[in-house]
């Protein structure tokens, strides 16, 4: 069937006329063509019954004489750049980006936060008990209550917190459609290891002083859920201390002066001119992210009675969970950082 | 690069939607809510202040028919806001609007009433457990950035073009 051919029968088939519209399909199977098939497909669909009936019987007819639709992918042109046009559509493609790869990066994830998850269980696990022990009113930050789980978070981010950032980096750096990125992502990204434990000292001191000068403040027992959204804030918006730390790993080239001088570079007034509000506003949708899924997760184990429903501290609960569920959140810290230092280094990676 | 879904017509061209992400999502609910509480503030104060008050003198009068249409007017603002909004606004609530979102079917038509009706009350379970945790697992997990309620109704959530910008980056790359 020739292109006219086939024109006046999509015609016909859109014309309104029933009759018309009848003549056209069966046009269709006196002269079949590849791209009959995929009229045929969709007027199965119809609301017409006569039309639907008689449209199912010659595609089948059409599918047993052997006929194929074609097949589009040669002429398929691949998307290089894409625009993105305002914040919303950056944190839109963090999530995107986990997508793509989504399996490998949880598994990856799970793998290398696993004695974290284990050590959250533990505590839930011992919960009771670890109340019965423990005064009901002695919830200063420095008390024996505390203090073991401060010193197990604090190793925790020194040391293995690097190397899980390296290695979910580099299965993120796998869901981004850039070759280069991804050769960069399937190499080595331990060379980063030093300079990014120094700067997470620095992120440390941060995340630690602040709170516990506040904790020993306004212990837990007397805080309202607005005091912990802002202690979550405070710890999670230190991880942007790290930041400056990127473009090492993504323009695949060694450290170039010091780590201190890089994190005071980066965070010019230009750098904070672009990122505006775009990092409060994911600092927002992470925090929400944490509340979802530590809040989710303490819901479920009430529901089955694997805590107890009426703790003398839902907080403390709650701070062990962040830990559990953080294996599924951190990802999408990667995924921003490493996107907000593509569009930084936008002359260098494409 | 944005998540796209393709859609093939009859006449064996590709249209391509991007998808919407999970932040832009979140934000078109945050205002949708917002238009909620709005709407059924001034709903309740009206028929508490002035059409119950109108009544109150009339024979008809009655304290339980009163709180009886308070609740069936809050329960159709609730349920059936975002149902109203996507069918007779193609598919775009006020949220969805204003961050320039819509709903439709998985084939790209428009969306129509049971499906909206399917995906809006799913939203419950959505949130399960606390703070839609599972809607979130199942935009991750899914091909096309479908919420469980878009699973079960056929549907998915797009970004509406805005070719004003387009062009502008178009002009903008070749200069």
């Amino acid at each position: 069937m020739n292109d006219g051919m086939f024109n006046s029968c999509l015609n016909g088939i859109e014309s309104g006329d029933l009759e018309t519209c009848l003549n056209s399909i069966r046009m269709l199977d006196k002269y079949p063509d590849p791209r009959s098939l995929e009229v045929l497909k969709a007027l199965i669909h119809d609301s017409n019954p006569r039309v639907k009936v008689l449209a199912n019987s010659i595609y089948n007819n059409l599918k047993n004489k052997g006929l194929k639709s074609i097949g589009l992918k040669k002429s398929e042109t691949q998307r290089e750049v894409v625009y993105l046009f305002s914040n919303w559509d950056v944190l839109d493609e963090v999530g995107f980006i986990y997508q793509r790869n989504f399996s490998s990066i949880i598994i990856k994830s799970f793998k290398y936060n696993f004695f974290k998850i284990v050590f959250g269980i533990v505590v839930l696990m011992n919960f009771k008990s670890i109340y019965e022990n423990i005064s009901y009113y002695d919830t200063s930050i420095l008390s024996k209550r505390y203090i073991g789980l401060l010193c197990f978070i604090a190793f925790h981010e020194l040391f293995m917190r690097p190397i899980i950032w390296l290695k979910i980096a580099g299965e993120i750096l796998q869901g981004f459609k850039d070759r280069k990125l991804i050769t960069i992502g399937r190499g080595k990204l331990s060379k980063v290891y030093i300079e990014l434990n120094k700067v997470n000292l620095i992120r440390l001191i941060f995340q630690f002083a602040i709170p516990v000068c506040f904790l020993m403040i306004f212990p837990f027992g007397n805080w309202s859920f607005i005091g912990f959204l802002i202690l979550t804030v405070i710890l999670l918006g230190a991880n942007l201390l790290v930041l400056p730390l990127f473009p090492l790993i993504l323009t695949d080239r060694g450290s170039t002066g010091s780590t201190f001088s890089r994190c005071i570079k980066m965070f010019d007034s230009k750098m904070l001119k672009e990122l505006n509000f775009l990092f409060p506003t994911f600092l927002f949708i992470i925090c929400m992210f944490y509340f979802a899924f530590a809040g989710g997760l303490i819901v479920v184990l009430q529901f089955l009675s694997a805590i107890p429903k009426y703790s003398p501290n839902h907080l403390d609960q709650f701070v062990i969970m962040m830990i559990i569920v953080d294996f599924i959140i951190d990802p999408f810290w990667i995924g921003f950082q490493l996107l907000v230092t593509r569009y930084m280094l936008k002359s260098e990676v494409r | 690069m944005p998540l796209d879904v393709k859609i093939r017509t009859p006449e064996n061209m590709i249209i391509r939607y991007n998808l919407a992400g999970i932040a832009t999502r979140g934000m078109a609910f945050f205002y949708d809510s917002l238009f909620q509480i709005l709407i059924l503030l001034a709903v309740n104060f009206m028929l508490y202040n002035f059409i119950f008050s109108m009544l109150k003198e009339s024979f008809f009068y009655s304290r339980s028919a009163v709180d009886g249409i308070s609740i069936a007017v809050n329960f159709i603002v609730i349920w059936f806001y975002h149902v109203f909004f996507e069918v007779f606004r193609d598919g775009q609530t006020p949220g969805k609007a204003k961050m320039n979102i819509r709903v439709v079917m998985s084939d790209g038509h428009r969306i129509e009433f049971f499906p909206s009706v399917t995906r809006n009350i799913l939203r419950v379970i959505d949130f399960f457990p606390f703070l839609f945790a599972t809607g979130i697992i199942s935009l991750l997990v899914t091909k096309n950035h479908q919420r469980l309620g878009d699973l079960v109704a056929g549907t998915i959530v797009i970004r509406d073009m805005d070719y004003n910008n387009i062009l502008d980056s178009i002009r903008g790359s070749y200069s």
